[in-house]
């Protein structure tokens, strides 16, 4: 009897220091992850967009990680345009560079008159067209 | 979630396919990539993903390539290739880059996998100087 006891405290013992190690990797795992994400986002360039919308000029500046354009008011840029749609397109900053991509559109979303089919890298001087509004996209680079 | 205000905001107008015949062709003509020295990979795309996942257009086999790897694009006749947060790296003629245009002859490292692009149209780049008998040479040897 006594010998099953110290059978099952040894197992008990041998899971407890795997959980431990187990535990401390997840944690470091975690932190690293943390780090990581703090330097991207430090590292975030400024993305300036020029909208052109019905012969007036907005300049606007971004330094967050996702910018949502579209119609509707919760978006981050606000095109109150007909001919887009309430969420028209997504710019974001991932991967050290910014991309654009259409959130399935009505009109469609083009890069320098090329429609976007996946997520795309964007560039200085790159120009977006959403339905008749274009924007000129300019990046600080850091 | 969201949830659009439907009721608040008219639908979007539709633009028709006519308005939109002003699409011009920024993409380079003739260019394409040699894999490994052995294949060739045509160019024919405005947007190309280069990686070892499936989803790619050009799918890289070799462990050293990551899953999304670069994304070439074509800008004015010419294709600019970035590197989209790969771990080993993009390497133009040695160098590595974030971002950089292709000029024929280009030498690409992704992972242990060398590209060469090669673009063989002169015209497509008023700005360069005339071409000397031993750049036609070299094209010749190319081809």
């Amino acid at each position: 009897m006594n010998a099953i006891i110290t059978l099952i405290l040894r197992i008990l013992l041998v899971i407890l220091a795997y959980a431990f190690i187990g535990g401390v990797g997840y944690l470091i795992y975690k932190d690293l992850k943390s780090t990581v994400y703090q330097q991207e986002l430090v590292a975030i360039p400024l993305i300036i967009m020029q909208v052109n919308m019905d012969q007036q000029t907005i300049t606007k500046r971004f330094s967050q990680p996702e910018i949502i354009l579209g119609r509707d008011p919760s978006c981050d840029l606000i095109l109150d345009n007909s001919k887009i749609s309430l969420r028209h397109s997504r710019v974001t900053f991932h991967d050290k560079h910014w991309w654009v991509e259409d959130l399935d559109s009505t009109n469609g979303s083009f890069l320098n008159n090329v429609s976007i089919d996946t997520p795309t890298v964007i560039t200085n001087g790159d120009q977006l067209k959403l339905g008749h509004v274009l924007i000129n996209i300019t990046e600080n680079q850091t | 979630m969201f949830h659009p205000k439907t009721s608040l905001l008219s639908d979007t107008d539709v633009i028709t396919q006519e308005e939109h015949l002003e699409i011009q062709d920024s993409l380079p003509e003739d260019a394409f990539f040699i894999v490994g020295g052995t294949t060739n990979f045509p160019l024919t795309e405005p947007v190309i993903n280069i990686g070892r996942h499936s989803e790619n257009d050009l799918i890289l086999n070799d462990p050293h390539v990551s899953r999304h790897h670069a994304q070439l694009r074509a800008i004015n006749k010419r294709y600019v290739i970035f590197d989209v947060g790969s771990i080993g790296g993009t390497l133009i003629n040695g160098k590595p880059i974030t971002q950089a245009t292709l000029f024929n002859g280009d030498v690409i490292r992704l992972g242990m996998t060398n590209l060469i692009y090669v673009q063989t149209n002169r015209s497509t780049n008023p700005t360069t100087a005339i071409p000397t008998d031993e750049d036609l040479l070299d094209d010749e040897e190319l081809r």
